[in-house]
């Protein structure tokens, strides 16, 4: 082809052949340098191939049929989770895999009795394996059975010698040390799916790879999961491995250390034994958490050897929902505990002050009803002001401050506590609760707030929902002078070889009430725990001043006495939540503790006690028998996860 | 309605040669992909299926015409320069970078259609200042522009091997409209300079991707090994190759990718020298096809876009291949016609739609 021909003259329109072309002479030189640089790039490429191929070709197939390269992927393994004290609770422990290498085999009769006498594996089991590796070269492992236990690795060690051809294979996967205390905050994994897969990068995870699926595996999967290696292999024709040519190493994900504490922990489980609920405690200071405890729990465990259709049935249709997490997404009526949050509003709106009194005969009508207070037996509680209120946690003083407030002002202050927002931390599936508004009201039931509502509100009943961890988040904000914390889990985060990577700085927020509001509630929290007629006693440490309120969540509005006579009668599914939140020391405070008992009955009798206990634990206080209050007739019996067996951990 | 001179000048030995090229791909997928387990259509027979909805966009362009598509090119552009942002920020993940954009049940990839609107959007600013004389460095500021802003944006997702795409096909069509030699060996020169910044941009496996193209020894886990894999089973191909479906090296999974980028080692493998050099030759014919019909484009809008959509099949082919035979660094670049991939494949092929619209009217005046 011939671009380079001198302009012609024009020819008539439609005739075959070529016409003057409209290429202005510069288009024309660059089209025809182009046409060079093409012929030169498609030369190069067939004279690179001709040199692959023809010269060095030889070289290439010898290459191709004796010195075959593999890739070996080496998967990381993961980081480990230590408490706050340096306790391991999650940890990577070996699991062992019964294979069989067919060649070796001797006589696969032989073998399938042997087997099935010593580990009970049985010939179905055997051929099925078998068929399911046909085709495969015969020096590949067959699996048998993965998950061994000790029994039986001790069994097929003793006999190895009358076993030729089996195999014990090894890895590594994880194993949780304290199932029965961490499950919610520490989680699990789960095998990958198809999506992540598509979504993440190769280098990052392949088939087969573990991810976490819930608690802190799941919220710290980037960090925990650690870099992969490869190792270059030679392999002959078979596609057996010949030698190892060049290795890079797998490289194992940070070590996280928390700040909960497992002492602590465990004091909150056991104070909760057979209770259903949440216990949450935390530095009001600077917001580490020491203790997030949800009852019931399930078994992690469980989860990593892979969990039969059965159990997990089991696991999802139990009433009690053990896989919630109740401190982070349970969520609950504050109850008489939202008091501080009035209180502090009416003091800060300055709709009461010190010395408002207001007058308790034991109920107020209000509209068509009458409202009670829980004292009205006792004929109510007299001529009270805001520090005997917030003591005996009056509930017509809190009615008549909410009425000056309104719901509006009231979710103001609400939201100062940390109320109707996650709490930040980083856990997954935090539930933000509810702070109702008026405007939410008129959004959620296309109906205007009413008055009457507000009395609810005002001592925690309504619409208002709060997660155990909120409520510490609350208190703390009373316990550090005013602050609000955001909750954090992970103390340090760390390499295998020990060097801390440091982690963000809690965020503590600036004062979010005045520091006179905060002390006269935080005197009558005082109150509640430490004088004559505060509903808290129980909660009352030697030498160690207490500070806390108590709250008790109406489930259902019911004439107890009238239905069910003695309160001992009353079914467990009616009875009340039993609230607490606490600080301590009052003059100092160093922790905060939020308990919910779902059902429990009082907060003072009820959920005090185990709050007590958790700060006993804290302050190396002997620990006391916890005597709740009766369960009632119902009451469900909570099943408990076994420890992890000692040695063979659990395994992928 | 149709004019008869349409169908008369259509180049059919253009298709013929797309379609002989197309056919040597389909044939080798059935390889190269038969030891993919899996129920599901399989690869080859999905890429006949591409080919044809190619072939009726191929048709489709052709007839309207470069006119009417450059009327609209300002607007077209935007619209693609939208999108591509859209991916960045709704953009669906895959594989580790974001280049589909969701539009209810189809699933598009920008970054391909932004080819042909720096294309259209470039031949029509030339066009329309209509200068003769070659141009200067400042006024080739704006163009620079318009190829530049798809390109980074691409570079964001990241896709670096489509975003060098644009940029070589924008480059290519400027230089075809002319530049003074002086303004080309300063763009040249600062080019030069600005790579040490260009490097700043790049990922790090793509960074990795270049260090082990230049010393393989650095990385023989990652991308050297593709690389080392591939020249095995080119050279083991020899002349006559072992033989359609006996490639070792393909059939043993020894090759990465090797549907899509690398689907030319298993073509070299299996068919050896003579294979290559078909499909090679080939290609080359196409390319020629293309600049034969840009030389008898009947004005210079039609000569930029048939220039842009000529570079836009030589540039892949050259880099894919010399991708697999180890002359350029392993970019994510598929060798058109023969590569698995949908959009892929009818992006080239609307390429090949717009020479062919400009061939068709190449004796045809439009009204003044």
């Amino acid at each position: 082809m011939n671009l380079n021909r001198p302009p012609m003259p024009k020819r008539v329109l439609g005739r075959s052949g070529g016409m003057e072309p409209s290429a202005s002479p510069p288009t024309r030189r660059a089209l025809l340098t182009a046409t060079v640089v093409v012929a030169v790039a498609f030369l190069i490429l067939l004279g690179r191939l001709w040199q692959l191929q023809l010269l060095q070709g030889e070289h290439y197939r010898k290459l191709s049929e004796t010195n075959r390269i593999r890739l070996v992927d080496l998967p990381p393994s993961r980081g480990l989770i230590f408490d706050a004290k340096g306790r391991l609770l999650a940890d990577n422990r070996p699991a062992f895999t019964l294979a069989v290498v067919p060649e070796d085999v001797a006589d696969w009769k032989v073998l399938t009795r042997r087997l099935h006498s010593l580990v009970g594996i049985t010939p179905e089991e055997i051929r099925k394996a078998r068929e399911g590796a046909e085709g495969q070269p015969p020096f590949k492992p067959i699996r048998l059975r993965s998950h061994l236990n000790r029994h039986e690795l001790a069994l097929l060690e003793t006999f190895r010698y009358e076993l030729p051809g089996v195999r014990v294979m090894v890895h590594y996967g994880r194993a949780y040390l304290a199932p029965q205390y961490t499950a919610h905050v520490i989680g699990y994994l789960g095998e990958i799916n198809q999506q992540e897969l598509a979504a993440a990068s190769r280098a990052r995870y392949r088939m087969g790879d573990y991810v976490g699926r819930y608690g802190l595996e799941k919220s710290r999967e980037s960090v925990l999961h650690g870099r992969r290696g490869a190792r270059q292999v030679e392999v002959d024709a078979m596609g057996r491995e010949i030698k190892v040519l060049n290795e890079v190493e797998a490289t194992r994900g940070l070590d996280l250390t928390l700040s909960l504490d497992l002492d602590l922990q465990k004091a909150a489980a056991e104070a909760m034994a057979g209770r259903v609920g949440a216990v949450v405690a935390l530095n009001p200071q600077n917001g580490q958490v020491y203790v997030l405890y949800s009852s019931p729990v399930f078994d992690q465990n469980a989860f990593v050897s892979g969990m039969t259709a059965e159990q997990w049935k089991v696991l999802v249709s139990d009433p009690l929902h053990p896989l919630k997490d109740r401190a982070i997404s349970g969520l609950y009526p504050p109850g008489s505990t939202y008091k501080i949050v009035t209180a502090s509003a009416g003091l800060g709106e300055k709709v009461i002050n010190t010395s408002t009194t207001f007058f308790c005969g034991g109920e107020i009508p209000f509209g068509r009803r009458t409202y009670k207070c829980w004292a009205i037996k006792k004929g109510g509680h007299g001529a009270t002001e805001i520090h005997k209120a917030i003591r005996e946690s009056c509930d017509i003083f809190f009615y008549k401050t909410g009425l000056r407030l309104g719901v509006d002002r009231l979710a103001k202050w609400a939201h100062a506590f940390g109320l109707g927002r996650p709490s930040g931390i980083s856990l997954p599936h935090e539930s933000p609760g509810l702070v109702p508004t008026s405007e939410w009201k008129k959004k959620r039931y296309r109906e205007p707030w009413q008055d009457g509502e507000t009395l609810s509100l005002a001592i925690g009943q309504s619409f208002t929902l709060v997660t155990p961890l909120q409520m510490a988040r609350m208190v703390s904000v009373i316990a550090n002078g005013g602050r609000l914390i955001t909750p954090t889990l992970v103390k340090a985060v760390t390499k295998p070889g020990g060097k801390p990577v440091p982690e963000p700085a809690p965020v503590i927020s600036r004062a979010t009430i005045p520091r006179e509001v905060r002390d006269v509630v935080h005197a009558g929290l005082v109150a509640v725990v430490n004088e004559p007629h505060g509903t808290a006693s129980r909660a009352r440490l030697k030498d160690i001043t207490v500070a806390g309120k108590t709250g008790t969540a109406q489930v259902v509005n019911l004439q107890f006495e009238k239905l069910f006579g003695k309160e001992e009668n009353v079914p467990w599914k009616y009875r009340s939540h039993a609230l607490f939140v606490a600080y301590a020391p009052a003059e100092d405070p160093r922790i905060a503790v939020a308990v919910v008992v779902e059902h429990g009955g009082h907060g003072g009798s009820d959920a005090a006690p185990v709050a007590a206990a958790v700060l006993r634990a804290y302050f190396g206080l002997p620990p006391v028998p916890i005597k709740l209050g009766p369960q009632g007739p119902d009451a469900p019996q909570l099943r408990v996860p076994a420890p992890p067996q000692p040695g063979a951990g659990g395994a992928l | 309605m149709i004019d008869r001179r349409l169908v008369t000048n259509f180049d059919w030995l253009l298709l013929m040669l797309v379609l002989a090229v197309g056919a040597c791909g389909v044939i080798n997928l059935y390889s190269a992909a038969s030891s993919f387990s899996g129920g599901g259509t399989p690869v080859y027979l999905k890429q006949i299926y591409w080919f044809g909805l190619g072939l009726l966009v191929m048709l489709a362009v052709a007839m309207v015409g470069v006119q009417r598509l450059s009327s609209i090119a300002f607007p077209l552009y935007a619209l693609v320069v939208l999108m591509l942002i859209a991916v960045l920020l709704w953009g669906r993940v895959i594989g580790g970078s974001q280049r589909w954009l969701a539009l209810g049940p189809i699933v598009l990839q920008p970054s391909e259609l932004a080819r042909l609107a720096v294309i259209l959007v470039l031949a029509q600013y030339f066009q329309r200042r209509d200068q003769n004389q070659p141009y200067r460095l400042y006024q080739l500021v704006l163009p620079l522009g318009l190829a530049l802003l798809p390109a980074l944006l691409i570079l964001k997702e990241p896709d670096l091997g489509t975003a060098l795409l644009v940029l070589l096909v924008a480059a290519s069509l400027i230089l075809v409209n002319g530049v003074r030699l002086p303004s080309l060996a300063v763009a040249g020169i600062s080019l030069l300079l600005a790579l040490p910044v260009a490097w700043h941009f790049l990922k790090d496996y793509q960074k990795r991707r270049i260090f082990s193209f230049l010393d393989p020894e650095s990385d023989p886990l990652g991308a050297a090994y593709h690389l080392i894999q591939s020249k095995i089973a080119v050279g083991s191909g020899g002349f006559v190759g072992k033989g359609f479906l006996s490639g070792t090296q393909s059939q043993l999974h020894f090759l990465p990718e090797q549907h899509t980028d690398f689907a030319f080692s298993v073509l070299a493998e299996e068919w050896g020298f003579l294979g290559g050099l078909l499909v090679i030759s080939l290609l080359a014919a196409v390319v020629y096809r293309g600049l034969a019909a840009a030389y008898r484009a009947k004005d210079r809008q039609g000569l930029l876009v048939v220039a842009g959509a000529t570079a836009m099949i030589f540039w892949p082919t050259v880099i894919n291949v010399g991708m697999v035979v180890g002359l350029f660094p392993v970019v994510g670049i598929p060798l058109p016609f023969v590569s698995y991939g949908g959009s892929s494949l009818i992006t080239t092929l609307a390429a090949v739609g717009l020479i062919q619209a400009v061939t068709m009217r190449r004796f045809v005046f439009h009204r003044p």
